[in-house]
């Protein structure tokens, strides 16, 4: 009987130094912040994706716009030509080479800016890659991270084998040393109270 | 002045060269500038998306390290483990062999 009394003194002892493990309300969240994280990461990735489609489609309607007023000038520089050559004193080949660079000048400038708007997409989508990128790498430290809550620590295992072995779960041995915890404190507190009467 | 402003104010301008019919080459010059300024507005749109460079994304490039250190941790723990199973089967035997069976 005596020995038995020495084996449970030594386990419970060994229970209280081991610091009962991981609490289960810990290994909860990260668990649980684990799938939130991942969630995310697809919400982001689908947010990206409506974002770079929203702004392809806003610079074809630009590109359209652009052709439009492209239209309309290449018309005025040819009114404005016609209205040249019909002075008396027209200089037709000044006139001509007038026509032929403002057109060349507007023709490009739209080539050149729906380059630049191509190159801001681009922009805005090597921005979301790293943005993804970085949030992977903080899924998998957040996913290492978790691994090692949830493991059964060394002397974890080592107190639930013990325990298992003699009948007990750890959850009991917790909730007695909660217990016995609270008893302690109303002791204290009703020795304090009657030491102040 | 806002080029939103200058657009406009070019386009009164306009309305009120039409409505003294005049069509000569400088009422013509300024249909190409409103044009142009037209184009600037479609572009300036995008100019938002230019403040991109100004945005740094989290610094990652130490985790790849720390992740690598936490596995170590991880397996270290496990081997600490599968001692610890070897070292309560041994004890079990022994107690048992004494005659204090867990």
């Amino acid at each position: 009987m005596s020995k038995k009394i020495f084996l449970y003194s030594v386990l419970i002892i060994a229970l209280f130094l081991s610091g009962c493990g991981t609490p289960l309300a810990v290994k909860t969240l990260s668990e649980e912040e684990l799938k939130t994280i991942a969630s995310y990461q697809e919400t982001q990735k689908k947010y990206f994706d409506v974002i770079e489609s929203y702004v392809q489609s806003h610079i074809n309607s630009a590109e359209l716009l652009m052709k439009a007023e492209t239209f309309k000038q290449i018309n005025l520089f040819k009114k404005k030509a016609e209205l040249q050559l019909k002075k008396s004193d027209a200089d037709i080949s000044a006139i001509l080479d007038e026509l032929i660079s403002a057109l060349q000048t507007v023709l490009e400038g739209d080539q050149t800016q729906i380059k630049q708007l191509m190159a801001l997409l681009s922009e805005l989508k090597q921005k979301h890659r790293e943005m993804r990128d970085a949030y992977a790498v903080i899924l998998a430290a957040q996913t290492k991270l978790n691994e090692y809550i949830q493991l059964e620590k060394a002397d974890e295992l080592f107190v639930n084998q013990i325990l298992f072995s003699v009948g007990l779960q750890k959850e009991k041995i917790t909730s007695i040393f909660d217990n016995i915890g609270s008893i302690m404190k109303d002791i204290d507190k009703l020795s304090k109270g009657g030491g102040q009467k | 002045m806002k080029i939103q402003e200058i657009y406009s104010q070019l386009e009164k301008c306009l309305a009120q060269l039409e409505s003294h019919n005049i069509d000569d080459i400088a009422k013509i010059d300024l249909e190409i500038l409103i044009s142009q300024l037209k184009k600037q507005i479609i572009i300036g749109a995008f100019d938002p998306l230019k403040d991109l460079n100004n945005v740094t994304v989290a610094d990652v490039s130490n985790l790849p390290n720390l992740i690598k250190q936490v596995d170590l941790v991880i397996q270290k723990e496990k081997e600490r483990g599968e001692l610890v199973n070897k070292i309560v089967a041994i004890s079990k035997m022994v107690l048992k062999a004494a005659g204090l069976p867990l």
